[in-house]
Formats: C-alpha cells, structure tokens, sequence
C-alpha cells in the first residue's frame, strides 16, 4: 500500500469517526468537542499538505507548513473556545 | 522519489499561500463575529446540514486523491490511465457543488437571507468562495484530462488539493464549532 | 543608448518634469489655502487648483509610464520602436489635452467627476493617444524579442487603456456611477499600474546589479501574481460606505489587507537584487530612487494604506486627512519615485553623457524623500485629531478644521522642502555640470 492511499485511508478514517461522534454523542462536554474537532483538521490538513500536495520529503518548507498550520488551529481554537 | 525543495511550480504556491491566507482571515472574521453574536450563531449553525458538510469532505478527500494517483500515472507516462482519474476527480467536484446547490436552496427555502445576518453573510461569501474554487478547479481538470502530460497536469491538481486543504479548515469552523 | 528610437523617451520625460513642476506647484498653493482659506479664491477656488494638481500627477506619472516603455521596449525586443513619429504625434495629443483641460478648468469648464473632470473631448483624445501607443508598443514587441519585462509592461499599460475606458460610463445612479469610478481609480493605481511599476523596476534590477534575467522574471511573476490577486478584489474597500451590500465590507477588508504583500514583496526583490548583485553601475542615484521607490510605495502605500482600511476603521477615518497621508505617501513612494528612478538611469545614455550631477539628484531624493515623509507624518496625526473631534466627539467640519491649523502650517513646510526637492532634481537631470561632460561615444572614449 502507498503511503498516498495510507494517507486517504486515515483521513477517511478521521472523517467517518467526527461524523459517528457527532451523530452519537451530540452532547459531548464543548471542551472536549473542540479538542476532537480541531485534532481531526490538524490530521487532515496535515496529510494533505505532506501526501497530496508533496511536501512529505521538502524539508524547510514541511516544517515551515505544518507550523503555520498549527498556528493557525492554535488560533482558531482558541477563538472557539471563548464564550 | 526523494525530492528536496518545494515541489511543482513555485507560483502555484504563491497562489496557495495567498488562497489559504484569504480563507484563514475569513474564517478567524467568522470566529470573532461568532464571539459579538453568540446567541444568533449558535442558533444559526443548527440550519446548516453538518451530514452534508461531511459528505461534501468525504467527496473532496476522495477526488484529490484521484487526483494524486492521476498526477503519479502522468509521471510514469500512464496517460489514458491518468485521464480516467482526472475525470473521476472532476465528477467528484461537480458532486460536491450538486451538494451545495442543495444546501443552499434548502436554506433559501428556509427563508434565510443571506443579507442581515452576520452568520450567513460570512457563512454564504466563504463557502461560495470555495465552491467557486471547486467549481474552477472542476473546469480546470477537465481542461487537462484532454492533454494529461505532468506539465499540464501537476499545478492543476495542486489547485485541486488546495481547495481540498481548505474545505478542510472551513468546514469544522462553519459547521461544528458554532453549535 | 543602443535603439535611435529610445530618443523618443526624452521629449516625454521632458513634458513630465514640466507638469511635475506643474503639479507641486499648485500643491504648494493648496498647502497654502489650507492655512490662509481666502487665498485666491475668486481666482482659484480651492477645487479647481485640487484638479489640476491631481490631473497634472496622473498625466505626468502617464508620460513617464510612456517615456519608460518606449525607452526600455527597444532594448528588451532588441529593434527600433515600430515608429518614433507615432510616438510624437502621440505626445503633441496628449500635451494638447492636457494643456486644454487645464485651461478649460480655470474657466470652470469640467465634468465634475473627481480626477475624471476632463470634458468628454479630452477623454476622447486620451483614448486615441493611448490607442497610438498601444498600437506602436505592441508591434514593436511582437516583431522582437520576448521578454518576461515586455509581457508584464504591455499587460498593465493594455489595464489602464482597458479601463479607463470606464470613465466614459457615467450611469445616474450614484452608487452605480460610483462602482465604475473605482474601476478606473482603484484598478489604475492598486492594480495594473503596479504591473507596469514591477516590469520598471525588473528592468533596472537587470542593469543595475547585473543579476541573472531568470532570477528576476522569478521574482516578477511572484510580484505580478500577488498584485493581481489582492488588488482586484481589493476594490471592495472603496464599497462600504456607497450603497452596494455589506458584504463588500467582508471582501473589502480581508483582500485589501492583503494588498500589502505585493509591495513587502517589491522590497525584498530590490533588496535581495543589489544584495546578490555582483555588477557595480556608476548610476548610484538611479540605485537609491529605485530602492527608495520600494521602501516607500512599502510604507505609503502598503502600511499606511492598511492602517485604514479594515472596514470598522474605515468607518471612523474615511475621507479624513488621514486618506491624505495615505494618498500622498503612497503615489510619491510607488509611482512618482519609480518615474524619477527610470528618468535618473536613462537621462544620462539620452543625452549621451556619463551619470553627472549625482550628488545632486541624490540630494533631491533626500529632500523630496523626508518632505514628504513629514507630510505624511503631520496629515496622519492631523487624521487621527480630526477622527477623534469630528467622527467620535462629533464636532463640526469647520471646528475642527481650525484646531488642525498646526499641522496644516507643518504640512505646508513640508510642501516647500517638496518642491524644492523637486526642482533641484529637474535641475540635477537635465542641466548636467559642464566639466562632469563626457561623451561616450565608444569611438571617442578612450578605453580604460
């Protein structure tokens, strides 16, 4: 198996689960929502910058991607958090 | 295949950076606005289909996937092959707008307007941004499905993982974290 | 000087300096009634002198745009201009419009339309001069050699014939007339004049430092391609406040926030440029203008551009002295620099001459660089007085305008030490010192 459909397979994986949470257990503690949702974008985001868009084995700038990335979640979970 | 530096073509990555730059400033807008009309957001976030957002991410993930493997049989010279993914990637796209359209009739139907609502001002203009992207990129893989040779078709499927990277990112902040 | 044709470029740089000299000149005056209203105002009344100082900046930055391309398309295509005399005649039209508008609005004969108040015989005339051009670059460069510098110059001077055929649409509808305004003013200096502003300077980074063509067609598209990207969209901050939807304050505010990059991206390439550069050009004043374009248009343009235009900012400072900073900061910095940088490096292989008088001109950048830096610094806290007393405590227009009176007289100073600047770099460009004169005329030069 490729890491390609490696990759696909997990982000599938990641999918499938937010969405069976979601249909199960709506009530889920806000905090804990929050963690998931935005763990489940960082697997995401992440396997399709490293696999789809290649930057896998591009060294300065797979580091300099993933650290906007998080950056950016960084962010946007702590404005979800508020309130 | 172990390639240093950035891959492709380097002002196809200009485009990126900026596209990801627009839909991060939009969607850190959505999450202060969120914050000035808590009550309206959470209200509002329980109209949207979060089964069809999930649907649509499935369908993205799976046609950029398509994609990635037509752009590797383009590199080892597999172009009849390459060209039945790329057109399998594109039906994928034109899926998720068939999606789209029937969200956003649904909350037409609704009575929701797109105009007055902080909500469904942010909610309207960034996903329309994307589904213009998908609806582009669609259009675009078409375009290089005739003539699949790596030249033509690496930046177009970067494009094409671009709009996936950012459904990524806007899906969560639209769908799930308002609710 | 390599084409004969380049010559052409002279007479236009010459009629640029003239409505250069023109258009400071009556700032001066505007400074002026700022601090002393009554000041010919029978004579002059304060609009009209505001029409000609704008108008006379647009046309000349427009000559010098034109006096650049037909000075650096000869040497990117390697041939002679298509035809020099289409050229002048080209230049004979416009000056006769220009001079006619002019004329026309001391006798309060205008349209009206902010920076578009040209009659509709002038705007004709224009559409006709730039026809003559297009027609006389564009064959120039398709019978030459193709160049990354000639693709990106024809695509911007193509944008601003394109639309500034929007001028000629005036619809009733205020907002509507008011959206197609900006199609010309915004698209003009926030869009395809930075093309032609980025294909200049590649072109001076290429003689200038000596670096690789590639690297600086690189750096080209990367400028070209973030200018295009923020700039349209950007248009959406001149919506918020004219009756189009409120969405345009959303797209408005996050794609012009953005307009920034292209212009942090201008300066790293000149930066980056003389950085790696490995010639050394005798024209150092055509160095530091074209650093000092980018630093500027940087902070004028990008910087002092963001500071107001994020829509809820906006809503306090619009149409404030703070657009004023702004306003002039960033055409000094991007547009008037860039056409001084390009006269200062061809003036000399024009005139056939060494670069002469570059203390001088070199000077003058210091003058008109720091004049109008303090300008923009005593317009801004005169914009955020002005915020304050008339948008937040809501004080009347002309109340407040008389407690800005301070700045007002800085502000003039600083439009002294502007004009000046600029006469002594008219003075520095085109009356060279005799003993610095040379030819170099490789036959008569002896060899070093």
């Amino acid at each position: 198996m490729t890491q390609l459909t490696r990759s696909w397979l997990v982000m599938s994986m990641v999918v499938i689960t937010v969405a069976l949470v979601l249909a199960v257990a709506p009530g889920l503690p806000r905090p804990v929502w929050l963690v998931l949702i935005m763990a489940a974008s960082f697997v995401k985001a992440r396997l399709v910058l490293l696999d789809y868009l290649e930057l896998r084995h591009a060294d300065e700038w797979r580091v300099g991607a993933m650290a906007a990335l998080v950056a950016l979640l960084l962010v946007m979970a702590a404005l979800a958090a508020m309130a | 295949m172990a390639k240093k530096g950035l891959p492709g073509n380097s002002l196809i990555w200009i485009l990126i950076v900026s596209e990801v730059l627009v839909f991060a400033l939009g969607l850190v807008a959505f999450l202060v606005m969120r914050l000035l009309h808590l009550r309206e957001f959470q209200a509002a976030s329980h109209l949207l289909h979060a089964g069809a957002g999930t649907l649509s991410m499935a369908l993205l993930l799976t046609s950029g996937y398509l994609a990635a493997i037509a752009q590797s049989n383009s590199q080892q010279g597999g172009q009849s092959r390459s060209r039945l993914l790329l057109i399998l990637a594109a039906l994928l796209g034109v899926l998720f707008l068939a999606l789209k359209a029937m969200e956003y009739s649904d909350l037409w139907n609704r009575g929701v307007a797109f105009e007055g609502s902080q909500f469904f001002t942010l909610y309207a203009l960034i996903t329309g941004f994307h589904a213009a992207h998908v609806a582009f990129g669609t259009g675009l893989l078409l375009v290089v499905s005739l003539r699949p040779t790596l030249e033509h078709v690496e930046p177009s499927v970067a494009f094409w993982h671009m709009v996936d990277l950012v459904w990524v990112l806007v899906f969560p902040v639209l769908y799930l974290v308002p609710r | 000087m390599k084409y004969q044709s380049q010559k052409v470029a002279l007479a236009y740089f010459a009629c640029a300096m003239i409505l250069f000299a023109a258009q400071v000149t009556f700032g001066l005056v505007l400074g002026y009634i700022y601090v002393a209203p009554n000041f010919l105002s029978e004579l002059l009344p304060f609009n009209i002198a505001r029409m000609i100082h704008t108008n006379a900046l647009v046309v000349w930055l427009l000559l010098g745009f034109f006096g650049a391309s037909y000075y650096l398309i000869p040497e990117e295509t390697e041939r002679e201009l298509h035809s020099p005399k289409l050229a002048y005649i080209q230049l004979v039209l416009l000056m006769v419009g220009a001079s006619a508008a002019v004329i026309g609005y001391l006798f309060r004969i205008h349209e009206g339309r902010e920076f578009l108040e040209q009659p509709l015989w002038v705007k004709l005339g224009i559409v006709v001069a730039a026809l003559i051009f297009l027609y006389n670059v564009t064959m120039t460069v398709l019978q030459g050699r193709k160049t990354v510098i000639t693709n990106v110059l024809l695509l911007g001077l193509w944008g601003i014939a394109l639309f500034f055929l929007f001028s000629l649409y005036n619809p009733a509808n205020l907002t509507v007339d008011k959206m197609y305004w900006w199609y010309v003013v915004h698209i003009w200096v926030e869009g395809v004049w930075e093309l032609v502003m980025a294909s200049v300077l590649a072109f001076m980074m290429l003689k200038l430092t000596g670096v690789d063509r590639e690297v600086v067609e690189k750096w080209l598209y990367v400028i070209v391609a973030l200018a295009l990207f923020t700039g349209l969209l950007g248009t959406g901050h001149h919506y918020y406040w004219i009756g189009t939807p409120g969405y345009w304050q959303w797209i408005g505010s996050i794609f012009s926030a953005l307009e920034i990059l292209p212009f942090f991206a201008m300066v790293m390439f000149t930066f980056v440029m003389v950085w790696k550069g490995r010639r050394e050009h005798p024209n150092k004043a055509a160095l530091l203008w074209a650093l000092g374009c980018s630093v500027l248009a940087f902070f004028g343009a990008g910087v002092w551009g963001f500071m107001h235009t994020l829509a809820p900012m906006n809503y306090y400072t619009h149409g404030t002295q703070v657009t004023a900073a702004h306003g002039h900061l960033a055409f000094f910095g991007a547009y008037v620099s860039m056409n001084l940088a390009i006269i200062t490096y061809a003036m000399p292989y024009l005139l056939g001459r060494r670069p002469y008088n570059q203390v001088l001109n070199m000077a003058s950048f210091w003058l008109m660089a720091s004049g109008m830096s303090f300008m923009t610094f005593t317009l801004t806290f005169a914009g955020v007085v002005q915020t304050h007393l008339q948008r937040v405590l809501g004080q009347g227009f002309m109340d407040v305008q008389d407690q800005l009176s301070l700045f007002y007289w800085m502000r003039l100073g600083s439009g002294v030490v502007v004009v000046l600047g600029a006469l002594l770099f008219i003075y520095a460009t085109f009356v060279p010192r005799r003993e610095v004169i040379e030819t170099v005329n490789p036959a008569a030069a002896p060899a070093e």
